[in-house]
């Protein structure tokens, strides 16, 4: 004996609208999990930012050499790797190449500290520095008018 | 209008009637200028040639461009008198100004001892050889007179109208950018804010000698770069600054310091026997004199 072919039952308003919550709930727990991966970024040690309009003078020489490989940090077993390190506390051999801008140039602290000989980028006032390019001038937009200055 | 830096001072070009692009090469042939004079004649640049003079132990061959420089020294020495002299180098750092200046960079606190007195006449200069000897104790330095002359060397390949302001010393070619000459503001010493008088220059040069920018404290007292040779210490001239128009931007800047080392008096008598100079000298209660060919704007 066969049977008549039951319609098919339509959804609900309330069905359809827990169908697609179900989709789009589905769609962000995937994107979650694949933009969701640690980014290498320098850490904050407290230490304040180096001051680029600080006046350092820079005295002419050679770049200093590496320090010694220092070891990586201990990691605890059930973490994930740190996510940001000082250049410094990298081993020699896995430190990035930084490029100096033109007329900058890579310097270390006195190195009183473990903590502070860390390699930063300082400015050289200008008439401190031969083989620094000459200055690129800025356009002024006034009426050209001359206040005196003893020079 | 371009601005940059060099010599320790702000520099400004400005050529009203050319346009960005041929305005802005003119500025950076002048950029090019300022910057191989300072890497020759700074005396702050260990490598530069002045330094190499004023680290020599005995004498040493210096190039014809450096004898050209002690060559107008020298004649600057003897149009003032010895008023003029590029050889304090030693009592400037004796007083402190043995570095960058900017502000607090000079100061300490201990008094530092009277350097013995040098001349630009103990300098042996051979020309023709190109040999300079200077006794251990003499330091070269060029300053200002450096700035002035750099000035004169831009302008003179400058069209007109233009100007160029090197920390003061300026030259200020044509009659401005609307023909009607360009506005010079005397700033007020002792408060910058301040305009003494506004004047009106045409293709002429101006200079201004004052101590007040260039200060710093040894001990109690306070000291300042402009030397005065015959005594080897810190002017005490009853003048606060002394702005000086000239033909060119190197005498308008030897001529300010002179007259601002003679003070009022004497000042008044060295400008009344160059008729090409014109002047603004201001006192240190703020009044100021107008002597010489000076066009001052009205109010």
């Amino acid at each position: 004996m066969t049977e008549r072919a039951q319609p098919a039952r339509k959804l609900t308003a309330l069905e359809w609208r827990l169908y697609i919550i179900a989709v789009l709930a589905t769609i962000y727990v995937i994107s979650w999990r694949v933009l969701d991966r640690p980014a290498a970024t320098i850490a904050e040690t407290g230490e304040p930012a180096p001051s680029p309009a600080e006046p350092v003078s820079v005295a002419a020489e050679p770049i200093p050499t590496p320090a010694p490989p220092v070891p990586a940090p201990a990691q605890p077993a059930a973490t994930a790797p740190p996510r940001a390190v000082w250049l410094d506390d990298l081993p020699a051999g896995q430190r990035p190449v930084v490029v100096a801008p033109p007329g900058w140039t890579i310097t270390t602290r006195d190195g009183a500290s473990q903590r502070t000989a860390s390699q930063r980028i300082v400015s050289q006032q200008p008439a401190s520095q031969l083989s620094a390019p000459p200055p690129r001038p800025i356009r002024v937009l006034r009426a050209p008018r001359l206040r005196t200055r003893s020079s | 209008m371009w601005t940059f830096r060099a010599m320790n001072t702000d520099v400004t070009v400005a050529a009203p009637l050319l346009d960005e692009a041929d305005e802005h090469a003119f500025t950076l042939a002048t950029v090019d200028l300022f910057w191989t004079v300072e890497r020759k004649f700074s005396r702050f640049l260990p490598q530069s040639e002045l330094s190499r003079i004023n680290g020599a132990c005995s004498s040493i061959q210096v190039s014809a461009e450096m004898i050209e420089l002690l060559h107008a020294c020298a004649g600057h020495v003897q149009a003032t008198a010895g008023l003029f002299d590029p050889t304090i180098g030693g009592a400037l750092a004796a007083a402190g100004y043995d570095r960058t200046f900017f502000p607090g960079a000079l100061d300490r606190d201990h008094v530092l001892p009277a350097p013995p007195l040098v001349r630009f006449g103990d300098l042996r200069i051979d020309e023709a050889a190109r040999i300079v000897r200077r006794p251990p104790e003499l330091l070269l330095d060029f300053g200002g007179f450096l700035k002035g002359r750099t000035v004169d060397r831009a302008a003179a390949s400058a069209p007109s109208p233009s100007l160029i302001d090197a920390g003061g010393d300026a030259m200020l070619r044509g009659s401005g950018p609307d023909g009607s000459g360009w506005l010079v503001d005397v700033e007020d010493p002792a408060h910058p804010e301040r305009v003494v008088v506004t004047l009106r220059v045409c293709d002429r040069a101006i200079a201004t000698s004052a101590p007040n920018r260039r200060r710093w404290r040894i001990g109690a007292t306070i000291a300042h770069h402009l030397i005065d040779p015959r005594t080897g210490r810190p002017s005490t001239s009853d003048l606060a600054q002394v702005t000086v128009l000239a033909p060119t931007a190197e005498q308008a800047d030897v001529f300010a310091k002179t007259v601002l080392l003679l003070g009022a008096r004497d000042g008044r008598r060295f400008l009344a026997e160059r008729a090409d100079l014109g002047a603004v000298l201001v006192d240190h209660d703020g009044r100021h004199d107008i002597v010489g060919a000076v066009e001052v704007v009205d109010a």
